[in-house]
């Protein structure tokens, strides 16, 4: 048997534990076995468990990945031990490369990690569509340090074709076929950072097992690293093959599914240093020695400040206990390492060396110089971030100033519009209004009493986010965002959830990868979360995993203008406004924004599939139609010829407004129809590209084919129809309307805003 | 893989080189050959070069590529020269990452090949790839044959998607030496041109790039800069797509200052040079800069160009 694969296995992770089997099939070589350890039971009777190598099941003490790596090196009888995670997933070839390279006893031997946040399954789907052999999954790592060069291995016999037929060693040609590195002598302990992790080893197994190498079994966190310095100092070479062959898979949802290195453990710096203290302890070779304590001098330099820092919340639970250990590890490290060390990162790490104690003020400054150092870096760009976190979240807070931002400063619109126009007509004077504006943004409350306009990451914006008692924001805050105590943040949020959110995606590899984490994050400085109808206050408890107590059952206030009393003269006064003849209706058609329809910066496909000649053409008498498209279609689309049929309102701030004046609203995908059918106006869905958009529909909180007030139209001559012949289509779908609306719209009487205005703001201050 | 060698006289052809080029080829021992050479009309070979072109199952002027996958284009000048292992490094990248045109990196033909070879190897001595191979072969490579060995063993490529970067594109619009995916070629534009490589590109999801020289050959715009000219010139910036014709031009003004440079170094006669330096003048269009080349061209005369740039 030339390999022994360790997999460690919790109980939850099985879904992950039979991926990596499907995988393993798919290995260019069998000769191996697979011992996973898991305290549960598996039958291997099963079919599903019948595959072409042997595999094992040990169990283990305790609970912790030590224990149970302990036990499966105890049970293997390979030449070589392979650590796999069972989150992970090798190239089919891995194990073959290896085996063909067959490296002496005393190597190190790593099938060169490649981390990614695409699990596995997509990666194979990827992987269907192509024929190169060389495809890897989306790199998950630094940016700088994604791989970008290849080796290319070829069949030895080329040296034949050189003139005078060398004598070459036979290795030598083994390695053109079979590319890797090695390291060894001088060299033996670069790249350190990559011989420390363990996924992906081969160690020798007699190795293993005649010295009695053995994980921290009491290590919840880091069990693994007096195991492999152990081995390194047993090992004279490390051996990488040249192209990564192990796919680590990072994981996006730290808040559900954390990898052991994304928990939230208050004493993970007491368990990393207890761990390089008893490595360093094992260290007898002066050489690993200073490795050893140079790679960890360096982590410190990089992790622990930030983890220490006053300026941010502070994440290890007894310092002063931290400082004691970490006293005991300086003073046992190597001096000459300390060298590698910035001189202000060294001063603190000398003082702790010195004294158990934490020179808090010095640590303090050496993050304020980093944060400043990217500042300067980025050419002073992130000043007034900087000002925010350094100076105005120390200043008083403003009691009775509100600021509120719109879709980031777009526009003056939405439920923020609203609550302020309230506020305005209800309570004047009581407050000072804070619009957070882009600087192009036209039309903007500036000559509004008691309201100023700030620009977006301005100077004046940061003061005011920073002091301003009532925070009203319809999207994301920054990430940088500080929830000062005593302050008051509202999320409005901005429509009811059609499309999965957050922790209902799927799959977020193409977004940022930390998107839940810090979504969840952000959602926690929300002190209320306005709701439209009970169905959204389902999703956001499971999407956001927002608690149900801190939502507001109020219906949108920026809906309320649907159902004003006076919503026939506000739209009379609107049509006017937009020119639009009194005398003729409105359609409304407002698809959604498709991402096949972009083809890259500055090359657009932007055709609209809606016939709006033969609209013209047929209802040109009656109607007019207003266009609401996504911005970046907007600006270029091409409306001249059509005269006075068509308005391009793309860029009118508040789409209520249009929903006021439409008589019959077009859209597809597009959650705009939850707000529109307030008004109990008729709706057809023009979805040309159903059938392709299945797989995207599966994404989808509501079953398009059931769960629609207005029928589903797949061609321009269905739309003509339905718009010749609209009451039998009210008559049609009255029964679905009345379902849609007692599900969607029964919170939405007009009164939203009062009832959120007078659940969010103080009384004392509303007096 | 499958690779139709189609070779094209550099000026009038140099039989001598043609022989070694033929040569080079056939101790490749890659069966998988097709040998072409693309004789312009006014040249024509005698009884003897063509009984020794059948013995060397050269065709000349039969330009029928079979359209089936797998099956590579490669355009050579007789000058030439292909370095030993070549096509199988080719062929396995080609199996590696099929479909895709590669780009080859080349020496040059005007300067010494071992001269060439020892100065890429010793400003990558560091490399770890490097290293374990002399490691291997216990010794820092001083023949030949040697270095030859160590090339390979230093072998790499990237696989590249940014195919706008303009930077990039001198690597991926030539004539010459670079491997097209028969499937992917235009049969209405000329097999030895830049347009058909600009098409194959604009065709293309990604490109290859084979960092290691696995070639010999002359830059266009030193050996022959007025043929150079007319194929930039012959590519029309109106019919590109949108995201093409920024990168293009770009790229178009970038070559004309590369012409520049390299015609001045007397390869041609002096009224080949005004005449070269009159036709460029035409086509600078701005933004330039003053202190380029292309920019003093702009405010002088070709005459005087050609006194400041000869």
């Amino acid at each position: 048997m030339k390999f022994s694969l360790i997999t460690p296995c919790q109980t939850g992770e099985l879904h992950q534990l039979l991926a990596l089997r499907q995988n393993l099939v798919h290995q260019t070589t069998h000769d191996f076995e697979w011992i996973i350890a898991l305290n549960a039971p598996l039958d291997f009777t099963e079919s599903e468990w019948q595959v072409p190598f042997k595999v094992r099941q040990v169990s283990f003490d305790g609970n912790t990945m030590g224990s149970a790596r302990n036990a499966a090196v105890a049970a293997a009888t390979g030449d070589w031990l392979v650590f796999v995670d069972s989150d992970d997933f090798l190239v089919p070839s891995a194990l073959a490369e290896m085996a063909a390279i067959n490296p002496a006893t005393d190597t190190l031997g790593d099938l060169n990690q490649y981390p990614t946040y695409e699990p596995q399954s997509s990666f194979l789907n990827s992987l269907e569509q192509t024929e190169a052999l060389d495809t890897l999954p989306k790199w998950g790592g630094a940016k700088r340090r994604a791989p970008k060069n290849f080796a290319l291995n070829f069949d030895p016999a080329v040296t034949q074709q050189l003139p005078d037929a060398p004598a070459v060693d036979a290795n030598a040609l083994n390695w053109l076929e079979h590319k890797y590195v090695q390291l060894r002598g001088d060299t033996r302990w670069d790249q350190f950072n990559r011989q420390i992790k363990l996924t992906g080893k081969v160690i020798d197994r007699k190795l293993v097992q005649e010295h009695d190498i053995q994980f921290m079994p009491d290590n919840q966190l880091y069990p693994d690293f007096p195991f492999l310095v152990q081995v390194m100092a047993l090992t004279s070479s490390y051996l990488r093959l040249a192209t990564p062959h192990y796919i680590r898979v990072k994981h996006n949802d730290p808040i559900n599914q954390p990898s052991i290195h994304q928990l939230e453990v208050g004493t993970r710096w007491q368990q990393r240093v207890a761990a390089w203290q008893a490595s360093l302890d094992l260290i007898k070779d002066d050489d690993l020695h200073f490795a050893f304590s140079r790679y960890t001098l360096l982590r410190m330099h990089r992790f622990l400040y930030q983890a220490l820092a006053t300026s941010s919340p502070v994440t290890v639970d007894d310092v002063p206990a931290l400082m004691k250990d970490l006293h005991h590890y300086l003073k046992d490290t190597d001096a000459a390492a300390y060298g590698d060390v910035s001189l202000l990162s060294r001063q603190i790490l000398h003082h702790i060396r010195r004294q158990p104690t934490c020179p808090q003020s010095r640590i303090n400054g050496l993050v304020r110089l980093r944060q400043l150092n990217r500042v300067l870096h980025h050419r002073g760009r992130g000043l007034t971030r900087l000002s925010y976190i350094w100076w105005f979240t120390k200043m008083p807070i403003k009691p009775r100033v509100i600021i509120y931002e719109s879709f980031l400063g777009r526009n003056f619109s939405d439920s923020p519009k609203a609550i302020y126009n309230y506020i305005q007509e209800n309570y004047p004077g009581k407050f000072k209004h804070v619009w957070i504006m882009n600087p192009d943004v036209e039309d903007t409350p500036a000559d509004r009493p008691d309201t100023i306009v700030v620009k977006r990451f301005g100077w004046r914006y940061m003061y005011y986010l920073a002091t301003s008692k009532y925070q009203v924001i319809n999207m994301r805050q920054p990430q940088w965002f500080v929830k000062r105590p005593g302050t008051k943040f509202l999320s409005t949020w901005h429509g009811t959830p059609l499309k999965h959110l957050v922790f209902d995606m799927d799959n977020v590899a193409s977004a940022n990868p930390m998107y839940k984490a810090i979504f969840f994050s952000q959602s926690r400085q929300w002190d209320y979360l306005v709701t439209a109808n009970q169905f959204s206050v389902d999703v956001f408890e499971h999407a956001f995993m927002y608690p149900e107590g801190q939502m507001l059952k109020s219906g949108y206030p920026r809906n309320d203008i649907l159902s004003a009393p006076d919503k026939d003269d506000q739209a009379r006064k609107i049509k006017e406004q937009l020119g639009i003849p009194l005398d003729k209706k409105i359609i409304l058609y407002a698809p959604t924004w498709r991402d096949d329809d972009y083809y890259g910066v500055g090359d657009y496909k932007f055709t609209l599939k809606l016939d709006i000649e033969r609209l013209k053409r047929e209802l040109g008498d009656e109607y007019v139609l207003v266009l609401r498209t996504h911005y970046f279609i907007t600006e270029h689309l091409d409306t001249t010829g059509f005269g006075d049929f068509v308005y391009n309102e793309s860029s009118y701030d508040d789409i209520a407004e249009l929903y006021l004046i439409a008589d019959v609203l077009i859209t597809d995908y597009s959650s705009v129809f939850f707000d529109y059918a307030i008004l109990r106006r008729p709706i057809l869905y023009f979805v040309y590209d159903y059938e392709k958009y299945g797989s995207v529909l599966r994404g989808f909180y509501l079953d398009m084919e059931k769960d629609l007030p207005g029928p589903l139209l797949k061609t321009n001559d269905d739309v003509l129809s339905a718009l010749h012949n609209l009451p039998k289509v009210e008559q049609e779908y009255a029964g679905a309307y009345q379902r849609f609306s007692d599900r969607f719209n029964n919170w939405e009487d007009g009164h939203a805003s009062q009832r959120v205005v007078d659940a969010f703001f103080d009384k004392e201050d509303l007096k | 893989m499958h690779v139709f060698v189609n070779i094209v006289p550099q000026a009038q052809l140099d039989w001598a080189k043609l022989s070694s080029l033929i040569e080079e080829l056939a101790n490749q021992n890659f069966a998988a050959t097709t040998l072409n050479l693309q004789l312009p009309t006014e040249q024509s070979l005698t009884a003897e070069q063509q009984a020794q072109a059948a013995s060397w199952h050269l065709a000349v002027n039969d330009l029928n590529l079979p359209s089936t996958p797998h099956n590579y284009l490669l355009n050579l000048r007789e000058t030439d020269h292909v370095l030993p292992g070549a096509m199988q490094q080719w062929d396995q990248l080609a199996t590696q990452h099929p479909g895709s045109p590669i780009s080859l990196s080349a020496f040059e033909t005007t300067l010494d090949l071992n001269e060439q070879v020892s100065t890429y190897l010793a400003e990558h001595d560091s490399s770890a790839t490097q290293l374990t191979f002399q490691n291997l072969t216990s010794a820092t490579p001083t023949t030949p044959t040697e270095r030859q060995m160590t090339l390979w063993a230093r072998q790499s490529y990237s696989i590249q998607t940014d195919l706008q970067t303009v930077g990039r594109l001198t690597q991926r619009i030539r004539p010459t030496g670079l491997l097209l995916p028969v499937t992917l070629l235009d049969h209405d534009l000329p097999l030895v041109s830049i347009a058909q490589a600009f098409h194959v590109l604009q065709l293309s999801q990604d490109v290859l790039r084979l960092h290691v020289p696995t070639i010999q050959r002359q830059v266009w715009a030193e050996a022959t800069p007025v043929e150079w000219l007319d194929e930039l010139q012959r590519i029309d910036v109106q019919s590109l797509g949108v995201m093409w014709q920024p990168a293009f031009t770009e790229y178009f003004q970038r070559q004309l200052n590369t012409l520049l440079d390299t015609a001045g170094k007397k390869n041609l006669s002096v009224a080949n040079h005004v005449q070269l330096l009159s036709r460029i003048k035409e086509l600078i269009t701005p933004p330039t800069k003053v202190w380029s080349r292309l920019g003093l061209l702009r405010m002088v005369s070709p005459q005087m160009a050609h006194r400041l740039f000869y």
